[in-house]
């Protein structure tokens, strides 16, 4: 039977998975019907339900001793499920049931955090992966550009010029049966703004390199898959999820075109792209 | 050493891409990716085969010396050891190798 609070709850729809919130705080929701305003869809049978609990004493927790002055994130599988935990949540998800309880500090970021890890995991059972990439749609066709921090993600998105910039951080991409899309979503990083709710066949993915010159080469499969592995949201330790993120990165180099992007940080390197 | 034999003792995921290996260890996520050779190496551990039958199929299909062959396993099984990934086979079992 369906849970009223969550009929009359939030609902999203990202990357084609449909979630239900449900809240009885009416600021909290108020919030993230506005932080999720391009992603809001009626969905009847939502993959996840995620009941919201505001905790107000969980921006204040202590940070934990051997972990300061790291951004404090802990994934742990928990029976059926996972146990995520920062300092300004901590939460429940059973992915099989598609139920998830949630404490948190009362403000969008925080449910926003929750989720991202939800589909880091989420995404890798669908067959796909959670990149830490920006991506780009190019004629029709999507590129991703992934890397560690200051590899320049932010820069290819401050040098799409008129194209259109799906995400700045968090590349959502998965199988549909014929190949592979990426996904636009509601998690950006530094450039705090979010790309359409669409999606479109994923073209390319790019580890970046800074050079003096742009240039590309395509890298053998077995880097391409450890390049896409090295840059997945991979959470999910312990887990056999890890297997399957390693099975759904060999499908991707096998499909898409994984390689090393050298680039300047001018607009004429889309050249060597398109 | 010639006649031991070693055992995968933590749950890791391998797939082998163009005969090399990439390797998750499930327990931290930790990723390994192995040459052609040491790939070699990795699928006799996981068959159960002695060290000196390994040297020996590395000398076959590699064309290089028994001794170069004997220093590359030794090399990559001190890696492997250190890294927990494998342990004596005649040692007690602590974890049942994944897939």
């Amino acid at each position: 039977m369906e849970d009223a609070s969550f009929a009359a709850g939030l609902k999203i729809r990202i990357a084609d998975v449909g979630v239900a919130l449900a809240t009885a705080d009416a600021a909290l929701s108020a919030a993230l019907e506005q932080h999720y305003a391009g992603f809001q869809a009626e969905t009847a049978a939502p993959e996840l339900r995620l009941r919201v609990e505001p905790a107000p004493s969980l921006r204040s927790r202590a940070p934990v001793p051997e972990l300061e002055g790291q951004p404090w994130l802990d994934v742990k599988e928990n029976g059926g499920g996972f146990r995520i935990r920062r300092l300004d949540f901590e939460g429940d998800v059973d992915l099989e049931r598609g139920t998830g309880e949630l404490r948190c500090w009362p403000r969008a970021l925080a449910v926003d955090g929750f989720l991202r890890v939800c589909f880091s995991l989420l995404i890798i059972r669908r067959g796909g992966l959670l990149l830490h990439a920006a991506s780009v749609v190019s004629g029709g066709r999507g590129h991703a550009f992934t890397g560690p921090s200051g590899a320049g993600k932010t820069t290819v998105c401050r040098l799409a010029g008129p194209r259109t910039i799906l995400t700045d951080e968090t590349t959502i991409v998965r199988p549909n049966g014929r190949g592979f899309r990426v996904h636009g979503n509601p998690f950006p990083g530094e450039l705090g703004r979010f790309g359409p709710n669409a999606a479109f066949p994923l073209a390319s993915v790019n580890l970046l390199v800074k050079d003096t010159e742009a240039g590309i080469t395509a890298l053998p499969p077995d880097e391409a898959v450890r390049a896409l592995l090295a840059n997945t949201f991979l959470h999910a330790r312990g887990s056999e999820l890890a297997a399957q993120a390693l099975d759904n990165a060999c499908a991707i180099a096998g499909a898409v075109a994984v390689r090393r992007l050298r680039f300047a940080p001018e607009p004429s390197f889309w050249e060597v792209i398109e | 050493m010639t006649t031991e034999r070693y055992r995968p003792v933590r749950k890791v995921a391998v797939r082998v891409i163009d005969g090399k290996a990439v390797m998750i260890t499930l327990s931290d996520s930790k990723l390994h990716r192995l040459n052609a050779s040491a790939t070699r190496v990795w699928e006799g551990i996981e068959s159960g085969r002695a060290v000196s039958e390994i040297v020996a199929g590395l000398c076959a299909e590699f064309a290089v010396s028994r001794e170069q062959a004997h220093a590359d396993v030794t090399a990559l099984l001190g890696e492997l050891l250190a890294r927990g990934i494998v342990a004596p086979a005649d040692d007690e079992v602590v974890e049942a190798a994944g897939r």
